[in-house]
């Protein structure tokens, strides 16, 4: 059969390609041409047809040969034309989003799976790049010039779901194989290095640092399918960024967990990463979620991803200075989505050189916490334990300046006009904040101190 | 009616009317060809299909002479199983090997409505199944090995954990 010599073709020489020529069998579906048992299959489901590609070596060969390696053989699918997105309208694609995004790829993704359960990994891979080839084209820039913005991140989104449900269970090291050949193909490395290379923005540096984003995006979309945690995912990305600076490592985090904003009001235009806006914009309601996510993977993972603690404070410091100094509620509310302990942790670390930053980046962090979570404790709470370990002399040293920094910080955001914070937002957290730090002073200089 | 004469495989001669036999898209064309229009005594063979087979082709046709013409097959159009008409699932309920045969019979005499609801057929007995199930179905031989039945016993658990 000519479908399965392709396969063979591939295989050829593999001790694989003996058994099958040796053992496998076609059933009661021998007596049948080979365009009569393509007509039955095509009016399979997706997922029955994955499930009789198990039955044996040779039917498993022939559907791999029809409907993934012949030239539009994904197109013989049954409900092929919802993945034809050339075809489709972007007010259709709106209305079947989720099955373009969700149910579809899913099937297709274990499709693959099921198609090629046993197979050596570097073939898998191979069929794998067969199934991108006849849906979107691989995931390389060129997708993001054959498609308009919102089409290209479905296309990603797509992906991200076929590759999660492809490689479900799999061992760490096989999964990294999946995201090698796609970093490889894709030339992921050259990019990086031109995006850092190339300061002055422009729309096709814009452009290019979404397609990086979405590249790792698709790879890192966290699906329950998948089993491979976040932190299985950020090893293999730390080992690709091995031979960058973490200054590298800094504008790499945030390209692809940073925030995001929209160029105008037109859904169908470019978004791009604002790192001017950091430094004059408040982002405190929204973007800093997975940045902050990542940075503290990062330091409670640090043994397994093999990066010192202080390694992880100095790419956070990277971070808040690309390619301006952020402005210090963003910082703060970078520090708020990165959890208490790093947060505890790095301003202490911070606290050695600037005692006047940690106290500021403590005061907004008591408001923005207050502000999101409506929780006023958090930041007071920090406070008492950063005052406890820094131990005694932090707190005769400093407590008065934080406590006269509340008070300064609060008569600048009431004279500001802050668009970011009501009055009331940070009346309630500041008086805890400011409780906190008079009992503190009071405390240790046994009440000689005057009543605020 | 005009009627015409069909020599099956193993030489049985059937009556069949012309409007029926034209439904044959194959022997639509051979008529065509041949300027045939009732019976002038010579059979036409239908080479391929035996007698019994033959019959129930005929069968079939006699059953749906007035149905509207197939659509052309629409490749973007999604192919249900589910709309197989009460009398076509009585009629195939035969045997596997006689389904098989009137499969090939439908293409060889390019009867795209048999084609299709007996393709539909198959798929359904297929639909659902596990490979176990469809293998015993179908008569096909495991050439798995035990090791690998177990490898992929545990990978496509993580398929049915959807």
């Amino acid at each position: 059969m000519a479908e399965i010599t392709k396969f063979y073709t591939t295989i050829r020489g593999t001790k694989l390609a003996k058994q099958i020529v040796a053992k496998s069998s076609f059933g009661n579906f021998q007596s049948l041409p080979n365009e009569m048992f393509v007509e039955i299959l095509r009016h399979l489901s997706i997922d029955d047809l994955g499930i009789l590609s198990m039955t044996s070596s040779k039917i498993r060969a022939f559907i791999i040969s029809t409907f993934i390696l012949s030239p539009n053989g994904i197109r013989k699918l049954n409900n092929y034309q919802c993945l034809n997105l050339k075809t489709l309208s972007i007010n259709y694609i709106s209305i079947i989003f989720d099955k373009l995004v969700n149910e579809i790829p899913q099937s297709i993704g274990y499709f693959l799976k099921r198609c090629t359960f046993v197979l050596p990994t570097k073939i898998r891979i191979h069929l794998l790049e067969h199934i991108f080839e006849q849906t979107f084209g691989a995931p390389m820039l060129k997708v993001f010039e054959n498609f308009n913005y919102p089409v290209a991140r479905l296309v990603f989104k797509s992906y991200s779901k076929i590759i999660n449900c492809f490689v479900s269970g799999w061992c760490d090291f096989e999964i990294y194989k999946v995201y090698d050949f796609l970093y490889e193909i894709c030339a992921i490395n050259r990019l990086i290095e031109t995006v850092h290379v190339f300061t002055v923005a422009s729309f096709g540096k814009l452009k290019l640092e979404i397609y990086i984003r979405s590249f790792f995006r698709m790879i890192f979309n966290q699906l329950p399918e998948s089993g491979i945690t976040i932190q299985e995912k950020l090893k293999w990305l730390l080992t690709k960024l091995n031979t960058f600076t973490r200054k590298q490592w800094a504008k790499v985090l945030m390209l692809i967990f940073g925030p995001l904003k929209e160029m105008g009001n037109n859904p169908i235009t470019c978004h791009y990463i604002p790192w001017i806006e950091l430094a004059d914009q408040s982002f405190i309601n929204n973007g800093l979620e997975d940045l902050g996510s990542i940075v503290s993977t990062l330091y409670h993972y640090n043994d397994y991803l093999n990066i010192d603690r202080q390694d992880v404070f100095k790419i956070f410091k990277e971070i808040i200075i690309i390619d301006f100094p952020w402005l210090r509620r963003n910082i703060a509310a970078l520090l708020v989505n990165s959890g208490t302990i790093f947060s505890n942790a790095f301003l202490r670390y911070k606290f050695q050189e600037s005692t006047y930053e940690v106290c500021t980046y403590l005061i907004y962090m008591n408001i923005i916490s207050s502000k999101l979570d409506r929780n006023f404790d958090q930041v007071v709470q920090m406070t008492n334990e950063l005052l406890i370990d820094l131990g005694e002399i932090f707190v005769e040293i400093h407590c008065q300046t934080l406590s006269n920094m509340i008070f300064d910080q609060f008569f600048d955001i009431v004279n500001f006009d802050d668009e970011d914070f009501e009055i009331f937002d940070f009346i309630n957290p500041h008086i805890h904040l400011l409780r906190l730090s008079f009992n503190l002073v009071t405390d240790d200089d046994d009440g000689d101190q005057e009543n605020p | 009616m005009p009627i015409i004469k069909l020599l099956s495989s193993d030489e049985e001669p059937f009556e069949v009317d012309v409007d029926i036999a034209r439904m044959s898209i194959t022997l639509r064309t051979m008529l065509d060809d041949l300027g045939i229009e009732e019976d002038d005594g010579e059979p036409i063979p239908v080479q391929n299909v035996n007698s019994s087979i033959l019959r129930k082709v005929i069968q079939w046709c006699t059953y749906h002479k007035n149905d509207p013409p197939t659509p052309d097959d629409d490749e973007q159009r999604e192919k249900r199983t589910d709309d197989i008409p009460s009398w076509d699932a009585d009629f195939l309920k035969v045997d596997q090997g006689t389904l098989f045969e009137i499969i090939l019979a439908a293409n060889y005499l390019d009867i795209k409505g048999l084609l299709d609801v007996t393709c539909k057929t198959v798929a359904n007995m297929i639909r659902g199944k596990t490979p176990e199930e469809i293998r015993k179905t179908f008569n096909i031989k495991n050439d798995f090995t035990p090791q690998e039945e177990e490898q992929i016993r545990r990978e496509n658990e993580w398929c049915e954990e959807k």
